[in-house]
């Protein structure tokens, strides 16, 4: 730590060669990169340096080649947008030229300086010229301390493993397994299928949902490189990209696999509790199946209600099957699986107002209730035999008033995100009613109609033919009618003609709330085990918004679905055979590079305190004896370059490749002009 | 010779470029710095940044090296408790930060001259007000001592 031999060491490189970038105007505007180039050039180490329009272009990179071969150099300097955009471009540049790929300096002009200091013409350009200069010279320094790093590869573990179940998940899986890789699809339902399973029907074509999933779900069942664990949840998570470790929890199912989905066992089960699959509103038996598609084909026992789980009472259900399918002797089981690859498809979670949005009395009626909910009573397989009807009375309702943006682009609830689908959603259901019931009064509130993809106007203009109300306005209240379970209504109207109130309250039978979407249960804490990014709302970051939307921020690691960001169903399927093909790209390659720095540190210098061997987070350091005398070795395989270990040896004698001791001391002296 | 903090007068305090220094993680921090560029989202010219793989990376020396060339220096890292990339860095970092603040407020240097701020990859604005605030804190508190005292011994060894 404490090691004044680096700032009088000279540094190894004395040939460096300077490539400022103009990046169109996105550079030029602000930073005048010929005074960088004239400045940087007084210092003699620096052999040659030039700007170019667009450095990372062929044209660009070719002058830099040329460049490496005409002067020798033994380190390169560019000095342009973030090394996150273009560090494996330039690095394969300098390559081709004969350089190793380490030997590379990139100073960011553009995020962090022309990007953000320049505010229009009125802009003072000086400083931000200065700091350029300044910034490409602490580049320059840190060029002049690279070492060469050997390239090191490690080998792909080609089989993926998919954390989710849903049509995101399935259809990664499938797209995986019929490329000839194996895949685990990890789910913790008892049968995948997810949202899709509860929708009656999709927009904008009205296919009905389940029978477009359900040949999707046997396919999964059926391919025989997929292995599908339901009522499976992850509990730990190790590893890097080609070499990942998911530690699963399969919950015992006490069902074995010779049930034939006959239903005896649930009739005879004496114990009745409410039913998630329809949103509470019936109810189901603690022996039981998700839905009559479900995927495996098999029933489950809820460990939480059985009574002979819990006391050893009943048991019904083992005495009646007619094929002895039912173990009560069956136990969780904890596994480690190898993964190359991991697909997060975790899904959303739909929003309920509850104690926020008060003035929507969400939870005051029977009558009030979420888009999902109307989905599984518009549904066949629901408990209303495809009615929406009010759960109050179980009549059909008069007057309908759907709500949208409910708990959607709404500062109150820290959401201002659009939750994508519910415009649609909502127009879909409130068409199929239109059409079977036309004397129905139904009514749409919204702020904007988003209809924005393919086959989606024409559902809004066939919708608005029905002569279904679109009411531009946000409701102010939703209020109980006393007496009765249907609401009030108070909002104004935006669109209300001249001379007209625009303030007006109306009576419905039956409010659908279009709550918009969030993070599935749990999927924050997945994210921090696996180390991904989240938003502000929780939704997993990917690496880049435009260019890689389907890479995590952790490689190897892939996101499909919602999870990401609330979407529809096209551009999941869309999104999950992109996430599937970066995968099979890795698979293919069989290898892929590791990090090249590792942590040196030179054993006749150390003093065998073991305080390193304390502080490395990956246990890549480890004590070893040599001639009587111990001192530490690190692991190469294991070793990330983090540095920790560099800054906490007391000796200060461990060297962390590229961002060494004498680099930063060097870029802190040239830091300020 | 004893270090001090001077107080300087409010027109002094005006006219003043304080120089923030800061060193951040390659993963979030880094990263929040650029989405605050590509926002184009505004702040002071006065920074410099040195990019580190992890705040872990930062030992207490470099941080007084800093400090003898900036007005201020900030550590800036993953989010506690779990965010860091190479699991514990942040947390090496933020214990560093506060035993060297101690130190300084022994030396007689103003602690708030090291920060230790933390920034996810998604946080533009809080970047860019972050580098706002860090620049005003600066501003108020002068020109750096250390800075200063290190400046002339430079001039010294010149002539």
């Amino acid at each position: 730590m404490i090691r004044s031999s680096y700032k009088d060491k000279i540094h190894p490189n004395k040939n460096i060669g300077v490539f400022v970038c103009k990046c169109g105007h996105n550079i030029a505007e602000y930073i005048d990169v010929q005074e960088v180039v004239d400045e940087v050039k007084k210092d003699e180490v620096v052999k040659i340096a030039v700007f170019d329009e667009h450095t990372c272009s062929l044209a660009g990179q070719q002058r830099i080649k040329d460049a490496i071969k005409e002067y020798n150099l033994d380190a390169v300097v560019i000095s342009a947008c973030s090394p996150k955009v273009h560090e494996g471009t330039f690095q394969k540049c300098i390559k081709e030229a004969g350089l190793n790929e380490s030997m590379l300096s990139i100073s960011n002009i553009r995020e962090q300086c022309s990007w953000a200091h320049g505010h229009g013409k009125k802009t003072d350009t000086a400083p931000i010229t200065e700091k350029a200069i300044d910034v490409t010279k602490m580049g320059i320094e840190r060029a002049k301390y690279l070492t060469p790093l050997e390239e090191r590869f490690t080998d792909v573990v080609t089989h993926a493993v998919v954390i989710g179940g849903g049509i995101a998940g399935i259809q990664a899986a499938l797209d995986i397994a019929n490329s000839g890789y194996k895949v685990t699809l990890i789910e913790r339902e008892a049968s995948i299928g997810g949202k899709m399973a509860k929708f009656n029907k999709v927009f904008p074509t009205n296919d009905c949902s389940a029978c477009i999933l359900t040949p999707k779900m046997n396919e999964v069942a059926e391919n025989q490189n997929i292995r599908l664990l339901t009522l499976t949840e992850v509990l730990d998570f190790k590893g890097s990209i080609g070499d990942f470790t998911v530690t699963v929890n399969k919950k015992a199912r006490y069902v074995t696999d010779a049930c034939t989905f006959c239903d005896t066992c649930s009739q005879w089960c004496p114990i009745k509790i409410p039913n998630p699959f329809n949103m509470d509103m019936d109810n189901r038996k603690a022996i039981s199946r998700v839905f009559e598609s479900a995927v495996p084909a098999r029933y489950y026992i809820e460990p939480d209600y059985c009574t002979k789980l819990l006391k050893d009472k009943c048991g019904a259900c083992k005495i009646k099957c007619p094929v002895d399918a039912i173990d009560f002797t069956m136990q969780d089981e904890l596994e480690d699986i190898k993964a190359g690859a991991v697909i997060v498809a975790t899904g959303f979670k739909a929003y309920e107002p509850i104690n926020e949005l008060t003035h929507l009395n969400y939870g005051n009626s029977k009558n009030i209730i979420t888009l999902l909910t109307s989905e599984r009573l518009l549904a066949a397989n629901g408990c209303s035999g495809g009615e929406l009807w009010r759960p109050s009375d179980m009549t059909i309702p008069n007057s309908i008033a759907f709500v949208l943006c409910v708990g959607s682009r709404d500062e109150q609830v820290n959401f201002e995100a659009c939750s994508r689908a519910c415009c649609m959603a909502t127009i879909k259901n409130a068409s199929l009613v239109k059409e079977r019931y036309p004397d129905t009064n139904i009514a749409i509130f919204y702020i904007d109609i988003r209809t924005f993809g393919k086959g989606y106007e024409e559902a809004y203009i066939r919708a608005q033919k029905l002569g279904i109300r679109f009411i531009k306005a946000k409701p102010a209240s939703v209020r109980v009618k006393p007496g009765t379970e249907s609401v009030i209504v108070e909002y104004e109207d935006f669109l209300t003609p001249q001379g007209m109130k625009p303030v007006r309250k109306e009576e419905f039978e039956l409010a659908v709330y279009a709550t918009g979407m969030r993070p599935a249960d749990g999927a924050v804490e997945l994210g921090h085990m696996l180390g991904l990014s989240t938003d502000k709302y929780g939704f997993f970051m990917e690496a880049h918004p435009k260019l890689r939307p389907v890479d995590s921020t952790v490689d190897g690691i892939f996101l499909a679905g919602t999870c990401q960001y609330p979407k529809d169903i096209p551009d999941t399927v869309a999104q999950s055979s992109g996430a599937a093909a970066k995968v099979i790209n890795l698979f293919s390659k069989g290898q892929i590079k590791a990090e090249p720095a590792w942590a040196q540190i030179p054993k006749e210098l150390c003093s065998g305190c073991r305080t390193c061997e304390t502080v490395c987070p990956y246990n890549a350091i480890h004590m070893t004896q040599e001639n009587g005398k111990m001192y530490a070795e690190v692991n190469p395989n294991l070793c990330k370059a983090c540095g920790l270990c560099s800054a906490t040896c007391p000796t200060g004698i461990i060297n962390a490749p590229s961002y060494c001791d004498e680099a930063l001391y060097a870029q802190i002296q040239l830091a300020f002009r | 010779m004893v270090l001090a903090e001077q107080n300087i007068s409010d027109t002094e305090k005006l006219e003043f470029q304080p120089k923030i220094l800061g060193f951040v993680c390659n993963w979030c921090s880094y990263g929040g710095a650029d989405a605050a560029g590509q926002l184009h989202l505004n702040y002071p010219v006065n920074t410099r940044l040195i990019r580190v793989m992890c705040s872990g990376r930062v030992d207490p020396q470099l941080m007084i090296d800093a400090l003898k060339k900036a007005d201020l220096v900030f550590v800036a890292g993953c989010h506690l408790p779990n965010d860091c990339h190479y699991k514990t860095g942040n947390h090496f970092a933020r214990t560093r930060v506060t035993l060297m603040q101690s130190t300084l407020h022994h030396l007689g240097i103003n602690p708030e001259r090291l920060q230790m701020i933390f920034i996810s990859p998604s946080e533009a604005k809080e970047f860019a007000s972050a580098m706002k605030e860090l620049t005003e804190v600066a501003s108020n508190l002068g020109p750096n001592p250390l800075r200063i005292e290190n400046e002339n011994e430079e001039q010294v060894k010149i002539l």
